[in-house]
């Protein structure tokens, strides 16, 4: 495969992800604000969206943040490198770079979704449309990852793109979990607030679509693990770090037997994925630390990934 | 839709209708097809009609109108539901015609640049070719594998109104438009499969297959399996549709500039498995972009070494460099005698007459018949110095004879072209109306055979009355039928 096609197609699979991850942020944000027991504040749910999709607003002196100007940014903001938008139509120009070596059904979900999210209407979206937008990409990306995993040979191109999705799905749970971690601890920072922390972890486990599932485990597990450590550690829930990170690995090898040979990238994903796995709650002080190293190394993992199939 | 609806269709005067014979009589291979619009009432078809659009949108074959930022406008070229039908013997003739014309454009071509004799021969007088900004010096003394300039040719027709074909003008160098062709023919299929009933048509999805096949036969390198790559200027070009469709069609890469390189003369891609060598590129980028090294120096599209790799014939590169003196609007004018200087044989298809002024025979004529022509200058280019004379002034007109007479060998004149009409639908006033069509005509030169795309692209100017049928003026095109 051209290596600028591989690398586009890897590049599509994590521009999906982030679409539907961020997408998913939004939404569940958002909308919490008018279930959260009080204390929480509109602007304390804006801020941490704002956090999160690190897109660029500017405060204005004695005034609250603008909800609207913050959601259009969020997602349909054609200006911006940050917005769903962007992302969804940066994965489409990566699929239209590489049609020839997708599915034509996997081509046409792309672009379908595209055409969704290019045609919503701003003003719509502004004021109702946000979480049938929401839902909608959410919708696109199951299609999608269904023609991704049905529609190509389970051989280099597919690995790719899977490659992709999962290394911006680890890096994004991550950041995700970083910033609740930080969200729990300003809303404690005058006291613990067992009903306002315990409806963080609930609007969590929702952004993961994980919170019916995690409501079943620990009714079955009388010695379950707490959300963010079964965010973390739990290895078969699929939106958790170490099941990721688990599949980024699998997928590195699996890779290396089809084009000859990547040792370097094979040990390094490896040693990341164990250093999580083989590591326990018990270990952790700072949960915060220890995020911000590992995301610093997941990172690591796209320069090695860059350096050994597309440069 | 019922009967009187089909029945306000107007028949322009002076035109040919390819539909209607007269008021009222249609031509018997429209018969069905007007049977089967009229089974459709008006609401139906206009859903029919949005959904064909809608299909073209969700397959992505649109072209982008780029403006600031992301906000990429993608538009759909119009496309008419109603088939334009040519029966096989008109068919026959055609493809006997674009096979004669282009063979002959191709001895033609390599005589330029090698024996030269035609021009010896004073044939074709030599400054119409080296005049020509796309005539390329380092192409002499050069022969292509297989001694093929022109493998991919767009031939564009008209119907005058005497009611035959004429040749409007050659396209040799990069032609597009095919994947129209195949793309109308797939979505017709899908939508409006009532219309298909008892027709059986040429097929014109075999076109990728006979293009690679095209592509393998002109290898520089002998091989079971030569690689084949087609070459894109990116997503941004308003072709690039065509240039991925053809490549994925084909299950070759589709490689921009930046993905080969040149290393002791043979060109090869950057893949992940690392360099593989490349044997024949279609290029679907202008001569002058094709090698930084030789031609624009800030070229970004191209490939540094790659001219001096297909001198040495380690690579081909189709069409062939240097195709562009040939389709010229001038040149085309002698298009009939260079048939018959290497051919032997009178050209099958006749061009739109063309009086050449440097003939006195044809100089008297276009003297006598001003108000009857338009005027061209020999080495035009983008339409300056065309005279439409029954449309200017008289001293514009008079001007232009003094002009004439002065210097012969510089104009060319052509008879106003009467294009024929076709049923096609209006979507503002939900009517059927008739509208000029041309045609373009796709033919693969192989070493040892010529293919001609059964039909081609009909396109249809779209605005009452225009004559001109590019898409950049609004023009659509139509599913082109050759009945069997």
């Amino acid at each position: 495969m051209l290596s600028r096609v591989a690398s586009n197609i890897y590049w599509m699979g994590r521009y999906l992800e982030r679409s539907e991850q961020l997408a998913r942020y939004t939404k569940v944000q958002y909308f919490s604000m008018y279930e959260a027991p009080s204390l929480q504040n509109k602007d304390f749910v804006l801020q941490s969206i704002i956090n999160m999709t690190g897109i660029e607003y500017t405060e204005r002196p004695n005034e609250s943040l603008n909800e609207q100007e913050i959601i259009r940014k969020v997602g349909l903001d054609k200006e911006s490198d940050s917005s769903i938008f962007f992302f969804v139509y940066s994965a489409r120009e990566n699929a239209r770079s590489a049609r020839n070596v997708l599915s034509d059904e996997l081509w046409e979900a792309i672009n379908t979704y595209y055409r969704y999210v290019n045609e919503f209407s701003d003003e719509y979206y502004v004021t109702r449309g946000l979480y049938e937008f929401s839902l909608e990409v959410n919708r696109h990306n199951y299609i999608i990852k269904s023609c991704i995993n049905h529609t190509l040979l389970h051989e280099f191109g597919w690995m790719m793109i899977s490659l992709g999705y999962y290394l911006e799905r680890t890096i994004q749970i991550i950041r995700m979990l970083s910033n609740k971690l930080f969200d729990i601890a300003l809303l404690s920072e005058n006291g613990k607030n067992v009903a306002l922390e315990e409806y963080q972890w609930t609007t969590t486990l929702k952004i993961l679509e994980a919170f019916d599932i995690y409501r079943r485990y620990i009714k079955n597990h009388p010695n379950a693990m707490s959300q963010e450590n079964f965010i973390i550690w739990h290895k078969s829930f699929p939106r958790s770090i170490v099941y990721n990170l688990g599949k980024v690995h699998e997928l590195v090898t699996r890779i290396a037997n089809w084009e000859g040979g990547h040792d370097k990238l094979i040990f390094q994903t490896g040693k990341v994925y164990n250093k999580v796995k083989f590591f326990t709650p018990e270990e952790m002080e700072d949960p915060q630390d220890f995020l911000s190293e590992l995301l610093a190394e997941v990172y690591d993992l796209h320069s090695s990934i860059s350096a050994a199939f597309f440069d | 839709m019922n009967e009187t609806v089909l029945n306000d269709y107007q028949l322009k005067d002076g035109f040919i209708d390819e539909v209607y014979k007269s008021p009222g009589i249609v031509h018997d291979n429209y018969k069905d097809i007007l049977n089967a619009l009229g089974s459709l009432g008006i609401t139906d078809f206009d859903k029919l009609n949005e959904s064909t659009k809608l299909a073209f949108l969700n397959l992505g074959i649109t072209y982008a109108v780029y403006g600031e930022g992301n906000q990429g406008k993608e538009k759909i070229f119009p496309f008419d539901m109603i088939p334009r039908v040519i029966d096989y013997e008109e068919w026959e003739r055609i493809e006997k015609g674009i096979i004669q014309r282009n063979t002959a454009l191709n001895a033609f071509i390599s005589d330029v640049y090698n024996e030269k004799k035609i021009i010896k021969d004073k044939v074709v007088p030599s400054e119409l070719v080296y005049s020509s900004e796309h005539y390329l010096k380092e192409m002499e003394g050069f022969k292509p594998p297989g001694g093929i300039h022109n493998h991919i040719s767009g031939t564009d027709l008209i119907r005058h109104k005497d009611g035959n074909m004429y040749i409007l003008e050659d396209n040799l160098r990069n032609p597009s438009g095919v994947s129209y062709v195949i793309m109308n023919r797939k979505i017709m299929h899908r939508s409006f499969t009532s219309i298909f009933k008892s027709k059986e048509l040429l097929p014109v999805s075999v076109y990728s297959e006979e293009l690679l096949k095209m592509m393998t036969s002109v290898s520089s390198r002998r091989s079971d399996a030569p690689v084949c790559v087609l070459l894109t200027p990116g997503q941004f070009n308003s072709a690039y549709y065509e240039h991925s469709f053809l490549a994925q069609e084909m299950g070759i890469d589709l490689v921009e500039g930046r993905d080969l390189f040149v290393v002791d003369d043979i060109v090869y891609m950057k893949t992940t498995g690392g360099p593989i060598r490349i044997d024949v590129i279609y290029r679907r980028i202008d001569d002058l972009f094709l090698d930084p090294d030789m031609y624009y120096k800030d070229s970004v599209l191209g490939v540094s070494g790659l001219m001096n790799s297909y001198f040495k014939g380690n690579v081909t590169i189709i069409n062939a460099p240097g195709n562009g003196f040939c389709d010229d609007k001038a040149v085309c004018a002698y298009v009939p005698d260079i048939i018959k200087y290497y051919l032997g044989e009178e050209a099958i298809l006749p061009n739109v007459p063309t009086y050449i002024c440097s003939r006195e025979d044809d100089l008297n004529y276009v003297l006598d018949h001003m108000y009857d022509l338009v005027i061209k200058p020999v080495d035009m280019s983008g339409g300056y110095g065309v005279v439409i004379c029954d449309s200017v002034s008289k001293e514009l007109v008079e001007q232009t004879r003094e002009q004439i007479m002065k210097n012969p060998r510089k104009y060319i004149a052509q008879p106003k072209m009467y294009l024929s009409t076709h049923m096609t639908y209006i979507e503002d006033n939900h009517t059927f109306e008739p509208r000029h069509i041309d045609l373009r005509t796709y033919a693969l030169m192989g070493k040892d055979k010529t293919y001609v795309l059964p039909g081609g692209l009909t396109r249809v100017a779209l605005k009452k009355d225009s004559l001109i049928v590019n898409s950049s003026q609004g023009g659509g095109s139509k599913d082109t039928w050759v009945l069997k």
